[in-house]
């Protein structure tokens, strides 16, 4: 998939420039029978054969630059595809299903649906995407959870062509079929309501006591600083999960070179199963956001996914 | 029967028995919710715990009797520069300092707010009550004017002070850290400052510390550095420096007195230059003397401003704001009503 240029270079990278330390191999944190390498060879033959990258001919150059980095190196799909029952990713390109970068739930973060649809990326222009990749945020949203690792460790680094490339990939991804390729906001009737003091509406006064000193009345929050909520495809996504988890623990934004300070959001686990629903799906109904509600059961089953969170090998946490 | 039909029916048995265990332990298994929340002691008089506290939830307003008047409070103490423009000079709302509606330890709490006044405060250095505690902040922090004791805002904020203290009776307390008095020995470091103030402070408050709007206009960070605008002041101020031991100033102060009680034009404000607000207390005390604003200037701040010789001194100030005639040492009735009658006629008086 990768061409024989960009690993060679790479390869000549690593022997030349990236300094060796003396460090002990690892036992594997595998547990038996995950751990032989054999089976994975069949996993392999089955699901993972090697491929050559390949885009039609007519394909613009830089939606061609884009498709190689999205399906290749930058391997968006590990996350933001869905897995089959092997756990293997449906699709590795776009097709004619869509499947392909259609989001996915890893360790309670909903990957965000990319593809160029109404919850996908259909809200962003190409420019959001390549500041998002490049600072970690932008006027409307920010980067948290396992994306803000990929953005402060990765995507900060690229160069504004790659990025754009990638970007004009992904606004190339077609609507799967029967989903819109829109998204059409209704009427914002919060930002009034709360502003002239109005509270009735179920979970009103908890979004007022909790989240408005930084979100704001308006769900606009502070452009860069405080995501909005407002037309945020992460609050409206179809799988509430991302918000689920980032309400109960908080999140950071990626430390990147474009900005002076990353900001943090504290996590609300004090809010008990019947309030957090009810906050959620106020936030995913108001300010013209439109999207299913959050149940109890779910925050409940989102509690017991963060208690059982595996803990990943962290290279910098052990050197 | 044979005994392997006996043995096929004990394993069936067997597996329907540990199904049904199986779904008793998954149906009854704990649903993961929220801690309890914290409970935080109320201390009687001798600091011995008499009660918990525990910070309650808005939504538990709405049970109340007066809700309506209660979150109309706890809007005026969140959006206070908004809500109250004539009231606010400076963009600040209430809880810009008392944050998360005054309801979390080190940040200003309001939850013992209802108990603790009315008290003697050192900077009034006499009784203030709630109201005019309120207003202290109005006047001082919010660089504004104060609400009418009776007025319908001024009771719901401290209607939503009264509910967030949950019955916690007067002679108790709430067992809350609030920050202590700040460290004066600190010497400024503008270089070292500046450097903070870059990473720390102006993504938020601009780097020219102008703060940030909301769409409507409104401020989501406050300024930090406001260019001088000439503030409307309600009255024409008379400012007049004094100590307890000058001779001269103790001689004018029961005219001085006399005079503040019983004139509308102006208000008569007296700043002590550099002796403790103890000090004070005990001199207005022995004296017998009613002032209604004593301003204790430890530091003697306002004599090194208007570089005055010597004490006392008293400055007439209009209602513009701008200072319209200074008189040096003890003034007579006559001296300082004939200022009073200026600043509130607009005249300029030649000096």
């Amino acid at each position: 998939m990768v061409s024989d240029d960009d690993v060679k270079a790479m390869y000549a990278y690593f022997m030349s420039a990236v300094e060796p330390v003396r460090k002990k191999n690892q036992p594997s944190t595998i547990p038996w029978p995950l751990n032989l390498r054999w089976p994975l060879a069949w996993w392999q033959m089955l699901f993972s054969q090697p491929r050559e990258f390949e885009v039609a001919v007519d394909t613009d150059p830089m939606v061609a630059r884009g498709t190689y980095l999205v399906e290749g190196l930058a391997h968006c799909g590990a996350c933001h595809t869905p897995r089959g029952i092997a756990h293997q990713e449906k699709a590795v390109k776009d097709g004619k299903s869509g499947v392909f970068l259609s989001g996915s739930v890893l360790e309670g973060w909903c990957a965000k649906n990319l593809r160029d649809e109404g919850t996908g990326l259909a809200t962003w222009s190409r420019d959001d995407i390549v500041t998002f990749l490049k600072t970690g945020r932008n006027h409307r949203t920010a980067a948290f959870g396992s994306m803000a690792d990929v953005v402060q460790h990765s995507t900060q680094y690229m160069s504004d062509d790659d990025l754009t490339a990638m970007a004009s990939y992904l606004k190339s991804l077609e609507a799967r079929p029967g989903r819109s390729p829109v998204w059409e906001p209704k009427e914002d009737v919060t930002t009034a309501a709360l502003r002239d003091g109005d509270f009735t509406a179920p979970g009103a006064l908890s979004y007022v006591e909790h989240c408005a000193a930084c979100h704001r009345l308006d769900g606009m929050g502070a452009p860069e600083i405080y995501p909005a909520l407002k037309g945020n495809s992460i609050v409206f996504a179809d799988d509430p999960s991302s918000l689920i988890q980032v309400t109960l623990v908080g999140g950071k934004m990626p430390d990147t070179s474009a900005h002076r300070m990353a900001f943090t959001m504290p996590g609300f686990a004090h809010l008990k199963n019947d309030q957090v629903p009810e906050l959620l799906t106020f936030i995913r109904n108001s300010w013209g956001n439109h999207a299913s509600t959050v149940a109890p059961a779910d925050v409940a089953r989102m509690r017991r996914e963060i208690a059982h969170k595996p803990v990943h090998y962290a290279p910098e946490a052990t050197q | 029967m044979s005994r392997k039909s006996l043995l096929l029916a004990g394993v069936a048995g067997a597996l329907v028995l540990s199904a049904a265990a199986g779904w008793l332990a998954w149906s009854n298994r704990t649903t993961p919710d929220a801690p309890p929340p914290a409970a935080i002691a109320v201390t009687g008089k001798d600091g011995q715990q008499v009660a918990s506290y525990v910070v309650p939830e808005d939504r538990d307003i709405l049970a109340e009797a007066n809700a309506g008047q209660i979150i109309h409070g706890k809007r005026l103490l969140a959006e206070t520069a908004r809500l109250l423009p004539d009231n606010v000079g400076n963009g600040l709302n209430c809880n810009s300092c008392h944050l998360a509606d005054g309801k979390v330890a080190n940040a200003n709490p309001y939850i013992n707010t209802v108990n603790f006044y009315p008290r003697v405060m050192p900077r009034a250095a006499r009784e203030v009550d709630l109201v005019g505690r309120i207003n202290g902040c109005f006047q001082r922090s919010m660089n504004g004017r104060p609400l009418a004791s009776e007025s319908a805002e001024m009771e719901a904020m401290i209607a939503y002070m009264d509910w967030l203290r949950q019955g916690v009776e007067k002679e108790n307390r709430v067992d809350m850290l609030n920050p202590g008095l700040l460290d004066e020995s600190l010497v400024p470091d503008p270089v070292n400052g500046e450097r903070i103030y870059a990473a720390q402070c102006a993504m938020c408050h601009g780097d020219a510390g102008e703060g940030m709007h909301d769409q409507f206009g409104d401020y989501i960070f406050p300024p930090l550095l406001e260019p001088f605008q000439p503030t409307t002041l309600e009255e024409p101020i008379v400012i007049n420096l004094w100590e307890s031991w000058c001779p001269p100033c103790r001689r004018e102060m029961p005219m001085m007195a006399d005079v503040a009680a019983n004139t509308d034009d102006a208000r008569l404000v007296f700043v002590n230059q550099g002796e403790g607000a103890d000090i004070i207390r005990r001199f207005l005390k022995t004296e017998n003397l009613e002032l209604d604003h004593v301003v204790p200037d430890a530091l003697g701040e306002f004599g090194r401003h208007y570089e005055v010789p010597g004490l006392p001194a008293t400055f007439f100030i209009g209602r513009d704001g701008t200072l319209q005639s200074v008189h040096m040492d003890e003034i007579s009735r006559e001296g300082l009503t004939t200022g009073i009658r200026r600043i509130a006629e607009g005249e300029t008086a030649r000096h």
